[in-house]
């Protein structure tokens, strides 16, 4: 056998992986994967691979997500809920698109937060010990990845306020924003505002 | 800080609060633990509702401007919420008595205080339970800075944080926040030494703070409810 021939450097080197992954509450023992990505090109595939249930994923609006963490709690109530035969809508990745909104409108919810003609979409995923979809969906994707570290570019301050109700937000702060954003998501099951 | 056991930071009479990594975040986790003395129906009715008015008025209050916790996650079935941990914090009660009411800082956190309590009221959250334990100082970014100023304190850069909204309501009438002013100023009394130049600040500022609305009734009110305390603490 020849020796291997000496890889380049950027090759040899790891490069930081461009995903999000945040550990959701112990007793469910997942975890989200989030994947960023722009210029996607077949979104009609994508969109009706998901809704047949065919690709477990939720595809996300990126427009009005602040930060990994909103859509870390928004899919931790969706797992806790789906553990506890609570859920709302009926698979646990519309959930997690539900929990995003704002409002208890189903259809509009899964419109608003979900994606329909966009290029740009947030991937969330749940992995668990046995079992990581992404790993099958993600090279199906035409499109090119970001690292999550950019999601903030593709964020919208003053949709993301509006979406939200947040009308009464004076400074422009993305710290305020996802606190209050957070609490809603939180909230939203009792609390009609 | 351990990544899965919650440690405890306060034992109360009614919650145990944690802290612990939840969601990759530094969280505090507030646990309403069981009351023997109540028939178990009840007591499961009652820290529904106390945990549904703590995470009710904790979001009104943001959109009245004033600092509280995020919420994470409301959690009924296990008697939790989990909330972000202010790591960096002193409590007023604290700073009182630890700084006393002759240092440069205190006027102002007490009219802070005055302020966001009409605040509260102008949007009608009562809170139920005032107390100088239950109002944070955290410290308050300065514009431009990444990073906290160890001096925060010294230097009075501090923003007011409430919390422990167990005990609150929303959609409050005039006699609630008179009550609610009563049960500061009984509070302070048996907390402060100096507590009259801390309550009269924080009256003044209440007052003042917004010329429109009925200020000036909630306190004849607050009066005549102080009146009605003497009154039964004199017979009883
Ligand atoms: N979000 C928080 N961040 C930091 N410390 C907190 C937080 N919430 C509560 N604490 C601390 O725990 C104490 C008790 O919490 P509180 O909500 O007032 O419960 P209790 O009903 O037992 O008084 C507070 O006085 C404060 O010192
Ligand atoms: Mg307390």
């Amino acid at each position: 056998m020849v020796s291997p021939t000496p890889q380049v450097s950027s090759s040899s080197e790891v490069s930081p992986p461009k995903y999000q992954i945040v550990e959701l509450d112990p007793d469910t023992k997942t975890k989200i994967k989030l994947y960023l990505f722009k210029n996607v090109q077949n979104v009609e595939t994508i969109r009706d691979n998901i809704i047949q249930g065919v690709w477990e994923c939720s595809a996300i609006k990126p427009r009005y997500i602040v930060d990994a963490f909103q859509v870390a709690v928004a899919a931790n109530k969706a797992v806790l809920d789906e553990k506890r035969d609570a859920m709302v809508t009926r698979s646990v990745y519309s959930e997690i698109l539900y929990n995003l909104s704002p409002t208890k409108n189903i259809s509009q919810s899964l419109m608003k937060f979900g994606i329909s003609k966009d290029t740009n979409i947030l991937f969330c995923f749940l992995v668990t010990e046995e079992r990581d979809t992404s790993t099958e969906i993600i090279p199906k994707i035409e499109g090119e990845m970001c690292s999550m570290k950019e999601l903030f570019n593709f964020t919208s301050f003053e949709e993301t306020k509006h979406v939200y109700k947040l009308n009464h937000m004076k400074e422009k702060c993305m710290e305020r924003l996802l606190d209050l954003v957070v609490t809603k998501i939180a909230t939203k099951s009792f609390v009609t505002h | 800080m351990d990544e899965s056991e919650p440690q405890l930071l306060k034992q109360g009479a009614e919650a145990r609060v944690y802290i612990c990594k939840y969601l990759g975040r530094d969280t505090v986790i507030k646990e309403r633990f069981q009351k023997k003395y109540r028939h178990p129906d009840l007591d499961v009715e009652i820290v529904k509702e106390r945990i549904r008015n703590e995470a009710r008025s904790i979001l009104r209050c943001k959109f009245a401007n004033i600092r509280t916790p995020a919420l994470y996650l409301v959690d009924f079935e296990r008697r939790k919420i989990y909330m972000e941990y202010l790591a960096t914090n002193i409590t007023v009660k604290d700073f009182i008595a630890k700084h006393g009411t002759a240092n440069e800082h205190f006027e102002k956190i007490a009219k802070t205080i005055g302020e966001t309590l009409r605040k509260l009221h102008d949007n009608n959250i009562v809170h139920g339970d005032l107390t100088t334990s239950n109002m944070l100082l955290i410290p308050k970014l300065q514009a431009g800075a990444e990073q906290i100023d160890p001096a925060w304190l010294a230097k009075g850069h501090v923003e007011l944080v409430m919390i422990d909204f167990g005990l609150s309501y929303t959609d409050a009438s005039i006699e609630d926040k008179g009550v609610d002013l009563y049960v500061l100023e009984r509070a302070l009394l048996s907390t402060h030494s100096n507590y009259e130049d801390l309550f009269a600040i924080i009256l003044k500022a209440y007052v003042v703070s917004n010329p429109k609305g009925n200020a000036n009734e909630t306190i004849k009110r607050f009066e005549e409810v102080r009146a009605r305390g003497r009154k039964r603490t004199m017979v009883g």
